[in-house]
């Protein structure tokens, strides 16, 4: 080991402080985002589609299950994107504080000196003046002082100096900081934040308790004790879509009439996609609906056993819907599969063809048995498992229609076509911050880019004549205006005299 | 009167202007012995073409009774229409002929993609897509869009400029001056496209109550967004500056173009309304 490259633990640290704070690694770190985001829209993502996710891993499971622990189904939380981002904000806090210092000290100090040669400058000129060489620059510091330029004379070397724009570096500063301002405002509102999913049929209401969530989550500092006591009730939803031959079957009209009960109030309103409600600090958005046709089901004493609207998860975009319908009843329950088809062609498989309810068909396949709701293994409501049941039968329904079960099992009528809607619950404190911050960045970005900052010197020459020196510390044009600025100064001085 | 034929027999026009406008574009750049006159003759083709297009695109808004943008060949028409627009407002403050080719083919490219691939008649929005959001948060993305191809042309003639053995360098501005347009036009637009990516997540947080997700789309305007803001760190770096920059302005209008054709057409995603 030579002496050479030996470091002080100290002298190692600041030189990977001044490593990390560089533009350079910046740079290197802004490109490394971008191609680490890519996988991130290319591979489903565990937040925005689970079901992809483990369509993904069962379609190439070596491939996947490494995928899956390098975290590139969780991009945009795995240990390398985080991380990355965290040293790019170290990094970029490690710039702007010293920035900012050596910025606040700037704007309390004079103009800088001339420089020795102009034509370094980004723009010089030649100025002749019939004023005595006083006038002539105290004529120049008055007219940029009273433009609100800072100025001074520099009588032993007889020049004025001349600067304007520190804005400028304020914008760029205020753009960095309110960024990390924005990332910080993100990151600490979603411990406060809460999320969850309901489904509610026409005619039902819903409150706002954990039991009553499809799906629920909450930020680590929100828990059930901050939902709102709220209950909505969905009067009636209504569903419109493309008649005409453009787009036919495209959604056009969502409307969700609910009554809503909050601790304050009751009202009624109307829910659209783009018009949430906002009750209790809570957003209720509508994200969804689809079918839940009313079925009544009566056993073999004409005695009703069933008798609800039953919720059908639509399965594709004509809403051809499937679900169950579960009667445990020891060895003698009832299951049915369900298919609802809103406008069913029997032309071949039946399925539907438009999101309508133009010609309404529920399809049934009803299965007797042990249905074991009381095995604790927990069931998917809206599927049945048929391997242990009996086959009982199998009916296509029109709304009215009553099937008569084989072996004197009962009735089964399709009463009516009613709908159901999905409700995303939400709330997110940090979105306001955030925002507060966002402005503020746009603000700052545009005071960076387009304040003009820069400086101004006038000299006189030996032989009697000046000479003009312009520095742009900004990409933007007119410094040309300054120049002539400038000039003017003197000549109005001059016509005056 | 029929705003919708109206709409489709403008931008067929606008096309036709616009090839003349490229043709003698392109034999100015190739060697004729007036470049004045072409240059000239192509900017007042690409007036032309640009009035007729503002018709096209207007009277298509008319026919659909909202915002002519809510899908993908619609945005296509309105996209290259801001293109023509910032191409003009540059045209007028400066001498832009050495890099219009860069501008003008690209833009004809998508007014072709537009009336064969992306065409779809006249029709109603999604609910979704039924909001005062959608003019602006759209609106501004097709501001920035229009920026960013002409920072694209000027860093394309940037680095031809600085390859001084190339045939057209001669024809070109400086690399200096070329360097400095593309700043300032991709500085511009980078603003711009700050204020979309805002407005898109004021609106999502109005629509599906997150303000982000991490939809494809939203990840790409962000790699848009790094990519640019990489640019405009890189042109004040050592060991940057010049070449490598401009490469990144290139990469940076490319994810920008991915945003729209790639994402529309390969991913699934709350963005889907591109009407293919």
């Amino acid at each position: 080991m030579t002496e050479t490259f030996s470091l002080t633990p100290s002298e190692l640290g600041r030189f990977f402080w001044r490593q990390l704070t560089s533009m350079r690694t910046a740079l290197i770190l802004l490109l490394l985002l971008v191609v680490m985001s890519i996988p991130g829209s290319v591979l489903p993502q565990q937040s925005t589609d689970a079901f992809g996710v483990s369509q993904w891993i069962e379609e190439s499971p070596t491939l996947g299950n490494i995928l899956q622990t390098l975290g590139f189904f969780n991009v945009f939380s795995s240990f390398w994107f985080s991380g990355t981002y965290l040293l790019l904000l170290v990094s970029l806090v490690g710039c702007i504080v010293p920035r900012s210092l050596h910025h606040y000290r700037a704007t309390r100090s004079q103009p800088p000196s001339a420089p020795a040669n102009f034509d370094r400058l980004t723009m010089h000129d030649s100025l002749i003046s019939n004023l005595s060489p006083t006038q002539t620059l105290k004529t120049i510091e008055d007219g940029l002082e009273k433009r609100r330029w800072r100025v001074r004379i520099d009588d032993e070397n007889k020049y004025v100096a001349a600067e304007k724009g520190y804005l400028r570096e304020v914008g760029n500063l205020v753009f960095h900081l309110a960024i990390v301002g924005m990332i910080l405002a993100v990151g600490i509102g979603v411990l406060f934040s809460y999320r969850g999913q309901m489904l509610v049929r026409e005619g039902t209401a819903v409150s706002s308790t954990p039991t009553q969530f499809t799906s629920l989550s909450f930020g680590t500092a929100v828990s059930v004790s901050d939902l709102p006591a709220v209950t909505v009730k969905l009067n009636k939803f209504t569903a419109e879509f493309e008649r005409g031959e453009v787009q036919r079957g495209a959604a056009r009209v969502f409307i969700a009439d609910v009554t809503v009960q909050s601790q304050s109030e009751t009202k009624d309103i109307k829910i659209e996609v783009n018009k949430p409600l906002f009750v209790d600090g809570s957003k209720w958005f509508l994200v969804g609906h689809g079918y839940a046709p009313r079925v009544e089901i009566k056993n073999q004493d004409g005695d009703v056993i069933f008798s609800d609207s039953v919720i059908m998860l639509p399965r594709d975009g004509n809403f051809s819907s499937e679900g169950a319908i579960k009667l445990p009843n020891g060895q003698d329950g009832l299951g049915f599969i369900t298919a609802f088809l809103p406008t069913a062609d029997f032309s071949g498989q039946p399925f539907s063809i438009f999101p309508s309810p133009d010609n309404p068909v529920l399809l049934l396949s009803a299965w007797r048995g042990d249905l074991g709701l009381d095995s604790g293994i927990p069931q998917n409501v809206f599927n049945l498992d048929v391997s242990e049941l009996d086959r009982v039968g199998i009916v296509s329904l029109q709304p009215g229609d009553i099937w008569k079960l084989p072996r004197n099992l009962g009735t089964v009528e399709f009463i009516g076509v009613e709908r159901f809607v999905t409700f995303d619950v939400a709330s997110s404190p940090g979105a306001a911050p955030a925002l507060g911050f966002a402005i503020l960045a746009i603000v700052g970005l545009i005071v960076g880019l387009y304040v003009r900052s820069r400086r101004i010197w006038v000299k006189q020459l030996p032989d009697g004549s000046y000479q003009i020196g312009a520095l742009s510390r900004s990409d933007q044009p007119g410094l040309d205006s300054d120049i002539a600025m400038v000039k003017a100064l003197c000549s109005a001085a001059e016509e005056k005299k | 009167m029929d705003f919708a034929l109206l709409s489709n027999l403008s931008v067929l026009t606008a096309s036709v202007f616009l090839t003349f406008a490229t043709f003698i574009a392109v034999i100015r750049l190739t060697g004729s012995k007036n470049p004045e006159k072409f240059a000239r003759l192509s900017i007042m083709l690409t007036y032309l073409s640009t009035f007729v297009l503002t018709i096209g695109v207007v009277s298509r808004g008319v026919a659909a009774e909202r915002a002519p943008w809510g899908n993908m060949y619609e945005y296509a028409i309105a996209g290259t229409l801001a293109v023509l627009i910032v191409y003009l407002i540059m045209a007028r403050r400066q001498d832009i002929s050495g890099i219009s080719v860069f501008v003008l083919m690209p833009s004809l490219l998508s007014l072709g993609l537009a009336q064969t691939v992306l065409y779809i008649p006249v029709a109603d929005l999604v609910p979704a897509l039924k909001s005062g959001w959608l003019v602006i948060h759209v609106a501004s993305t097709i501001i920035a869009g229009g920026g960013f191809s002409i920072g694209f042309a000027f860093a394309v003639g940037q680095l031809m400029a600085a390859k001084s053995k190339s045939k057209f360098a001669a024809k070109l501005p400086s690399e200096t001056q070329l360097e400095l347009s593309s700043y300032r036009v991709t500085a511009w637009s980078f603003a711009v496209w700050t204020f979309a990516v805002l407005a898109g997540a004021i609106w999502a947080e109005e629509a599906w109550g997150r303000f982000w997700g991490w939809d494809p789309k939203e990840t790409w305007a962000l790699i848009t967004w790094i990519a640019y803001a990489a640019y405009l760190h890189a042109r004040i770096t050592v060991g940057w500056r010049g070449a490598k920059a401009a490469s990144l302005a290139i990469i940076g209008y490319a994810t920008y173009l991915f945003n729209f054709f790639g994402v529309n057409i390969l991913f699934d995603g709350l963005h889907s309304y591109g009407g293919l």
